[in-house]
């Protein structure tokens, strides 16, 4: 028996140290946890970050967004908007390449609009919805005829896109423009498009963008990428990049034992604190970000409290000081607008005059008692996860509604199906949920309004947003600004929000990636400039 | 006993068909569904969601809607997964293998050390072997495998940085055995504990009965060596409840190791049945709970039939 356990143990130690060994000579070798699948490596579903990220790096895109805002050339070097602001022309780099070397054209991308355009495309790939905006499209983005959609080439270096309505050209390129991808319309014109979700060319695709596909592992959970070394910009050095699946419980392990260089997402700061004790600590860098991250905002998702008064009640019980106070530490702070932590010189006219904490009691009491008068019973079913800090968020929370006047139901859930139960616009099951999200540098793209055009995590509908909007895309210069000011200012007043500046997060990578820390806020905005990454070897 | 195979298998359909019915619907329960986490952070017109809400014929009853699944799943086709847009057969088969590996050699791993330990606390009561027994016992009933998974990975990975703790493989490097055996170490570790505490559990408590029987007395009175009483007689008759123990665990890793899998990023079943529920992609759910349903069946049939192999007693029953 001893003589069979020893045996066991030192055949068991052999593996181990032959494993580790192997595991040591992957210099140029870059490995990506990211903490949730991607869905595939179709380019047409940007469903959340972790696909964006993927589809960022195998394919092309017009732009590449800065964590600041700031737009630069990425396919396009140059873009411009007609006289009538319904056409926007991009002028594409014709250094551009495919992967097999062979130059993008504007074809390119008409063929690659026109492809997820079609009828059929959208049951699989949700992006399609985006191009309802398009001329020659329905409302739910499918071409009205064949090739309808308004996406021309009129020569191999011009695209030109024209829209149903006055676009407002920053916001498409901040926040819109991501879902366009240019596929090679000469390995796919003779494909079926009705057999679109089988075809093998997903299995290794070809695309444009600085990595090279290289091998996606049987089980789907791992990437391989390779650098693309004619990709036009950038002075990259990795040879090889690897994107796995990590468990976000595992984290700070995979950085400290090396196993992943970089992770997404950044990590708490609590917890990136105590790594700074742990071995391996000395070969990573931490950064707390100081931009805003995340927002919380109660999401009413009621129309039983669809009642303005009745939102701004909840919006005035709320002590943005104490719910900042109890988040425990220096890295939550009040805002009064999301826009004001992008006071850049492109939207220095974004409101700063909103008050941070707009908590007035006796106003909220007020409100509520007039809204009762007319038949509102009190009641109020705020959701939020089952544990962390939205769920110790909602305790507080839940005391202010109550000492105001409200007869608050806690109900606690996991976030996932929070969020899909907020997204499903099912009346009566919540009146409030404590969501949080980033927000992109762009007033007119906002999570958190009303809208009656799309599928939102909020359930009311409310007609002014969308007019406002449309006003804002139809004007130029001061109007312009003047418009988004009063836009903001009505959102402002009309919603139940809790604005909070979180700078809890913090993003970890190793030492080796140079400062990465641009780059990888540069994921919420649905792209990687992972063709600026020098590695020191 | 092919009348009584035969009986068990036609059994089998129903029970197979109740489990899959009672899992769909109680997953088409739950709220939100698959175009609510299609479309993310609110990208989808009304007009596009109506049309994937008649597509996945979410405007069906929730009934007609798994009597829809179920006819496409008996024709042999298990669907498209709408998260991934692949083939849900694919999916499933590509990660069962990985789940097979790591249950079974944990599995293994458990039985080898529960078995003689087992057996040895049974033959030699409160000796220090059955404090050991009785340690490691107490460890795998009550210490939770994602806390003990975590303390793994602190010791072994970060601290001493003799382990992996992350995947099947090293990313960028040849697969070799011993790679793949590194990075199974911990796992199976974190499993095996859990199985090695009940299973000697069972072997302590099933031998230590057997062993005051007076056929076992007899065997020793007639001056059998104290190895063979102890293994061709104790533990051969104590074998039964040990056997069932285990054939219950076989169900209950290949869907149920999901805490281990997702903390060690094990890209196996159990992981994939996390992703298909945070999806609500409601093919991938069905096929792997069918495929957990039909592993738990066939185990039960099988383990019949090795119960019959074990104890002449029930075979003679069954002729």
């Amino acid at each position: 028996m001893k003589k069979l356990l020893s045996l066991l143990l030192a055949f068991a130690l052999l593996l181990t140290v032959a494993g580790t060994a192997l595991a040591e000579d992957v210099n140029g070798t870059v490995v990506f946890g990211l903490i949730s699948s991607w869905d595939n490596l179709v380019p047409f579903t940007n469903s959340s970050y972790y696909s964006s990220f993927v589809i960022s790096l195998l394919y092309d895109r017009l732009v590449y967004v800065s964590p600041d805002g700031t737009v630069s050339p990425r396919a396009a070097t140059a873009w411009e908007l007609s006289e009538d602001g319904k056409t926007v022309t991009f002028t594409l780099n014709p250094d551009a390449k495919f992967h097999d070397g062979t130059p993008v054209t504007a074809e390119d991308w008409v063929y690659s609009i026109r492809l997820l355009s079609k009828s059929g495309v959208g049951t699989l790939f949700t992006d399609q919805s985006l191009l309802a905006a398009l001329e020659g499209t329905d409302e739910a983005g499918i071409e009205v005829s064949e090739n309808s959609v308004a996406a021309a080439a009129p020569d191999a270096n011009t695209l030109t896109l024209t829209f149903k309505q006055n676009v407002n050209l920053d916001s498409f390129l901040k926040s819109q423009s991501y879902y366009l991808v240019v596929l090679p319309a000469h390995l796919l014109e003779n494909e079926n498009v009705d057999e679109i979700a089988t075809w093998d060319f997903w299995n290794a695709p070809v695309g444009s963008g600085p990595a090279v596909f290289s091998a996606l592992s049987a089980d789907g959970t791992e990437l391989t990428v390779n650098r693309f070394a004619d990709y036009y910009q950038g002075d990259a050095n990795w040879d090889t990049l690897i994107v796995r699946q990590t468990a976000s419980s595992a984290l700070s392990s995979a950085l400290l034992t090396g196993e992943v260089d970089a992770v997404y997402t950044p990590v708490g700061n609590d917890e990136a604190i105590a790594m700074q004790t742990l071995p391996g600590a000395e070969n990573l860098t931490f950064t707390l970000t100081d931009d805003l991250v995340y927002v919380y905002t109660i999401a009413i998702n009621n129309t039983i409290v669809a009642d303005e008064r009745i939102r701004q009640a909840v919006s005035y019980a709320i002590d943005r000081d104490i719910i900042a106070a109890f988040l425990t530490d220096d890295y939550v702070s009040p805002i009064g607008e999301p826009m004001q932590l992008y006071l850049t010189a492109d939207n220095a006219s974004y409101p700063a005059d909103i008050p941070v904490n707009k908590y007035d009691p006796e106003k909220a009491k007020e409100l509520l008692e007039a809204a009762k008068a007319d038949g509102y019973d009190g009641k109020f079913v705020l959701a939020a996860p089952v544990a962390g800090q939205r769920a110790d968020m909602a305790l507080v929370v839940g005391q202010l509604l109550q000492n105001v006047g409200f007869e608050v139901e806690l109900v606690t859930i996991d976030a996932a199906t929070m969020m899909a139960d907020l997204r499903a616009a099912q009346d009566g099951i919540y009146d409030g949920g404590i969501i949080v999200y980033g927000i992109a540098a762009d007033p007119l793209v906002r999570n958190d309004i009303y809208t009656t055009a799309s599928v939102t995590v909020l359930a009311l509908k409310d007609q002014t947003y969308e007019d406002y909007q449309a006003k804002i895309a139809a004007a130029t210069g001061d109007d312009r600004a003047a418009l988004i000011d009063e836009y903001l200012h009505y959102i402002s007043d009309q919603e139940a929000a809790i604005w909070l500046a979180a700078k809890r997060q913090c993003y970890v990578f190793n030492n080796r990636l140079g400062d990465i820390t641009d780059s990888l806020l540069g994921i919420a905005n649905r792209n990687i400039d992972v063709w600026n990454w020098v590695l020191s070897r | 006993m092919t009348r009584y195979l035969l009986k068990r298998v036609l059994l089998a359909i129903p029970i197979f068909f109740g489990i899959t019915a009672v899992v769909y619907i109680m997953s088409s329960l739950a709220p939100g569904n698959v175009i609510n986490i299609m479309a993310g952070e609110g990208n989808l017109t009304r007009e596009a969601y109506e049309a994937l809400v008649l597509e996945y014929h979410l405007d069906q009853p929730v009934v007609v809607r798994y009597f829809l699944w179920l006819k496409s799943f008996v024709a042999g086709d298990w669907g498209i997964a709408s998260s991934t847009s692949q083939s849900v057969y694919t999916m499933i088969s590509v990660r069962i293998g990985s789940t097979l590996l790591l249950s079974g050699t944990s599995i293994l791993v458990a039985v080898l050390f529960a078995l003689p330990l087992g057996v040895l606390s049974a033959w030699r009561p409160y000796s220090v072997w059955d404090h050991l027994s009785s340690v490691i016992t107490f460890i795998g009933a009550s210490v939770p495998n994602f806390f003990l998974s975590l303390l793994c990975i602190w010791l072994f990975a970060v601290q001493l940085r003799i382990l992996p703790s992350q995947g099947m493989y090293t990313p960028g490097v040849p697969q070799t055995l011993g790679d793949l055996a590194s990075h199974m170490v911990l796992p199976v570790l974190v499993l095996s504990v859990q199985l090695t505490g009940n299973y000697l559990k069972q072997t302590r408590g099933a031998v230590l009965e057997v062993l005051g029987s007076e056929y076992i007395r007899t065997a020793r009175s007639k001056g059998i060596t104290e190895k063979r009483v102890l293994v061709r007689h104790a533990l051969r008759n104590a074998l039964i409840p040990i056997v069932t123990t285990i054939a219950l665990n076989v169900p209950f890793l290949i869907g149920g190791a999901v805490v281990t899998e997702q903390v060690f990023s094990w890209p196996g079943l159990g992981s994939l049945m996390i992703f298909a529920i945070e999806k609500r992609d409601y093919n991938l759910i069905m096929g792997i709970t069918a495929v957990i349903a039909l592993v738990v069946l066939i185990v039960n049939i099988f383990m019949d039939l090795v119960y019959a192999a074990l104890d002449p007693r029930i075979r003679r029953g069954l002729q």
